[in-house]
């Protein structure tokens, strides 16, 4: 009788413990944030575009049935970035979520008087992923995310497929930098280059990137400029570029890179109080175009042509992109600092604060090795 | 005819060393590391390791002169009843200490990261619970629990390294060997609570079932876990770079949010993670929390130490409650693995002490 009792009071007291999701949310509950869009706002605030996904509506997309909208775009005036948390909770009837946050973005404005105080709150929360990529705008960043897919992807799901998509088949794409990344880089002040975002007309373009000094946004750099650090920074998957050839320079002829090792050696020049910096660019890749005549490729000479004007080429896209960073930007984007404290430890401890006149003063010596391995399917 | 085989096995001693090793401290090591050393962590951490291995031959020794007795009794036997009694009361502070750090330091993550809602009181007293209830069934639960739990924990951590093969950069590794021998010597010295843990061996050693293999299982017991700290702080280091590391809070859950799995069927492998780093703090806190309640037992002389293990708990959870921020509970648990240090000086000296007089037990 004893064990029976026993076994009823058992049974009851594990029912009422198996009913454990009293406290549990919905996913509905739950508004997820795809992107934030950060502009300056008026006085010292700063003006917060939340990107929120609506379930229901990318269903919808993803059955072929569209209509509805995927996202909606809240914005908010706030002081900091937490404090347009706060705000944004009074105008909506879910709870903020980041752990699929996709892009943070920038406006221009505000990332000229500074970034890295807006950063702090992504790098301090727990719920946040270190893959959330960092870009800055061109013009506010609210525009931005105005522009809605075709395809019915979120904008910040475009915008971060993009990034990943297109800079491994294209040169004038930048790497992208993410939150930890950033969390790298930020440990001490140092100058970097994020990915840039900017709408054209309709759609929306990652071309070109933007050059952040310590914590301040410069300027932009074009695609081509974005090829030449692409370059020195040993990030080329694949690309093309294009050359002249001939001896009126009229025959256009597009090579494309299928591999590329960059190695950079510095070497101080204590008098001159500079460094040069070697720089070996290996470079394999194959022609893909040739204008003109079709049936002249295949021959040594065209060939050997080709590899010295893709030399030359890629000499002076990493010249020119060098030249832009120390001459009107004084900002070492490339992260050369990085290089010279692996390779003289002793000097950099001594003279960390002084690195900007030497970077100043700094030569780029390349060393460009084009290889032509292959010239397509026509003889 | 089936034996019945008492003791605690060979394999169940090197999964019981390496899970006392591993426990909450694995989310916090490279940034001790590279705190201690920059970016010569990786090494120190290494040199740290093989000190301490050597310490764990050590104690394997002292405890082998005394087979059947936990350091409680030899320490009496060897320095006279009273101080070793005062010695046994150290011991036990020590231990039920640990309990404490281990259990605040879990709840402190727990709470902060994934159940932000839920009183910290609430999730220490369930943990405590589960520990005590784990605790009263014996050593020999808990050495099986371990075999179980341990290569799980293992595999996880494993899992985390490779995966973030993928962010590796190794230019964040250098320089090396650039500050002199002086940031090597400090930085081991620093670096040696990290592998606390062994130390349970002066008092699990009288009930291993075979005495002799003792030494050999737990230095491998302890090899695992070393090899996973060093390319833990290796791959953290390779990732963030050294001063990034030292600034993070907790760098190897840092990884994992940078993780991305291989067919993003879980999106986040942080969580996945934490569950494995949960049972590390379980096996952990378990085994702390089973020594104290024992050590406090034989003081006394006594023999059952079930009382004493349900007594314990509101002093472990007053412990563990004590530290009011997280400032005050990183320095808590510093205060406590120095004690742990005390603790391994206090057995080389019974060791020499024995020695010196040539007493040996059983």
């Amino acid at each position: 009788m004893l064990k029976k009792l026993c076994l009823l009071t058992m049974m009851t007291l594990v029912s009422l413990s198996l009913t454990g999701c009293w406290d549990r949310t919905d996913i509905e509950r739950y508004a997820f944030i795809l992107g934030i869009g950060i502009d300056k706002g008026e006085k010292d605030g700063i003006v917060v575009t939340y990107q929120i996904a609506l379930p229901q509506g990318i269903m919808a997309a993803g059955q072929g049935g569209g209509g509805g909208e995927s996202t909606v775009e809240i914005k908010v005036d706030a002081v900091n970035k937490k404090n347009a948390d706060q705000k944004l909770l009074s105008k909506t009837n879910q709870i903020p979520n980041y752990s699929h946050l996709q892009v943070i973005v920038f406006g221009e404005k505000l990332s000229k008087e500074g970034i890295r105080e807006h950063l702090d709150f992504f790098l301090r929360e727990p719920e946040m992923r270190h893959l959330t990529k960092v870009l800055i705008s061109r013009g506010d960043s609210e525009k931005v995310f105005k522009v809605k897919p075709k395809n019915g992807d979120s904008t910040s799901q475009y915008i971060s497929e993009m990034l990943e998509q297109t800079q491994r088949f294209s040169l004038s794409v930048p790497k992208y930098v993410d939150l930890g990344m950033l969390q790298r880089k930020l440990a001490h002040p140092s100058d970097l280059l994020l990915s840039k975002v900017s709408k054209i007309d309709d759609m929306l373009s990652v071309e070109g990137g933007a050059v952040v000094k310590e914590d301040k946004f410069i300027g932009w750099i074009d695609s081509k400029q974005a090829i030449g650090y692409k370059l020195l920074e040993d990030n080329v998957n694949w690309g093309v570029i294009d050359i002249s050839i001939g001896a009126d320079k009229k025959d256009r002829v597009s090579f494309q890179i299928i591999g590329s090792q960059t190695k950079v050696q510095p070497m101080l020049k204590p008098k001159e109080k500079k460094f040069i910096f070697s720089v070996k660019l290996t470079i394999e890749g194959d022609v893909v175009e040739v204008g003109q005549d079709m049936f002249k490729a295949f021959d040594a000479n065209f060939v050997k042509n080709v590899e010295k004007q893709a030399e030359n080429e890629v000499e002076n896209l990493c010249l020119g992109v060098f030249e832009k960073l120390q001459k009107s930007f004084k900002a070492d984007a490339l992260g050369l600092c990085e290089v010279v404290a692996n390779h003289y430890p002793t000097f950099w401890d001594k003279h960390k604060h002084e690195w900007k006149e030497y970077f100043l003063r700094s030569e780029l010596k390349l060393n460009v090795d084009v290889s032509v391995r292959r010239i397509g399917l026509i003889k | 005819m089936k034996q019945r085989l008492d003791g605690i096995s060979n394999i169940q001693i090197t999964f019981l060393i390496s899970s006392a090793i591993t426990g909450v401290t694995v989310l916090s090591l490279p940034r001790i590391a590279s705190e201690a050393a920059g970016t010569d962590g990786v090494f120190v951490i290494l040199i740290a390791g093989i000190v301490s291995s050597s310490i764990l031959v050590l104690i394997a020794l002292l405890a082998n002169r005394f087979p059947k007795d936990t350091i409680i009794e030899y320490s009496s036997k060897i320095i006279t009843p009273l101080p070793g009694k005062a010695a046994g009361v150290g011991l036990f502070i020590y231990l039920l200490g640990v309990s404490g750090t281990v259990l605040r330091n879990f709840a402190d993550v727990i709470k902060g990261f994934i159940l932000r809602q839920t009183p910290l009181e609430i999730i220490m007293i369930l943990f405590a619970f589960t520990v005590l209830y784990m605790v009263l069934k014996g050593i020999l639960t808990i050495s099986k629990m371990c075999e179980l739990f341990e290569p799980m924990v293992i595999g996880a951590l494993g899992l985390l390294i490779i995966l973030s093969f993928k962010n590796f950069n190794i230019e964040n590794l250098y320089p090396l060997f650039e500050k002199g021998v002086n940031p090597y010597l400090r930085g081991t010295l620093d670096l040696l609570p990290v592998f606390l843990g062994y130390e349970i061996l002066l008092f699990v050693f009288p009930f291993a079932r075979n005495k002799s293999n003792v030494l050999k299982y737990s230095l491998f017991g302890f090899l695992m876990p070393l090899l996973m700290f060093v390319t833990l702080t290796f791959v953290a280091i390779g990732v963030y770079g050294a001063d990034a590391t030292g600034r993070s809070l907790y760098p190897t859950l840092q990884l994992a949010k940078y993780i991305v799995f291989p067919g993003a069927f879980a999106e986040r492998f942080d969580i996945f993670f934490m569950i494995f780093w949960i049972f590390a703090s379980f096996t952990t806190m378990s085994i702390y929390y089973y020594l104290a309640s024992l050590s406090i037992t034989r003081v006394f002389g006594l023999k059952n130490y079930k009382p004493f293990a349900v007594l314990m708990l509101p002093f472990v959870f007053m412990i563990g409650i004590l530290p009011q921020n997280i400032l005050q509970i990183l320095d808590f648990s510093e205060y406590i693995s120095l004690i742990g240090l005390g603790v391994l000086v206090f057995s080389m000296i019974l060791l020499a002490i024995s020695f010196i007089l040539r007493k040996k037990g059983g």
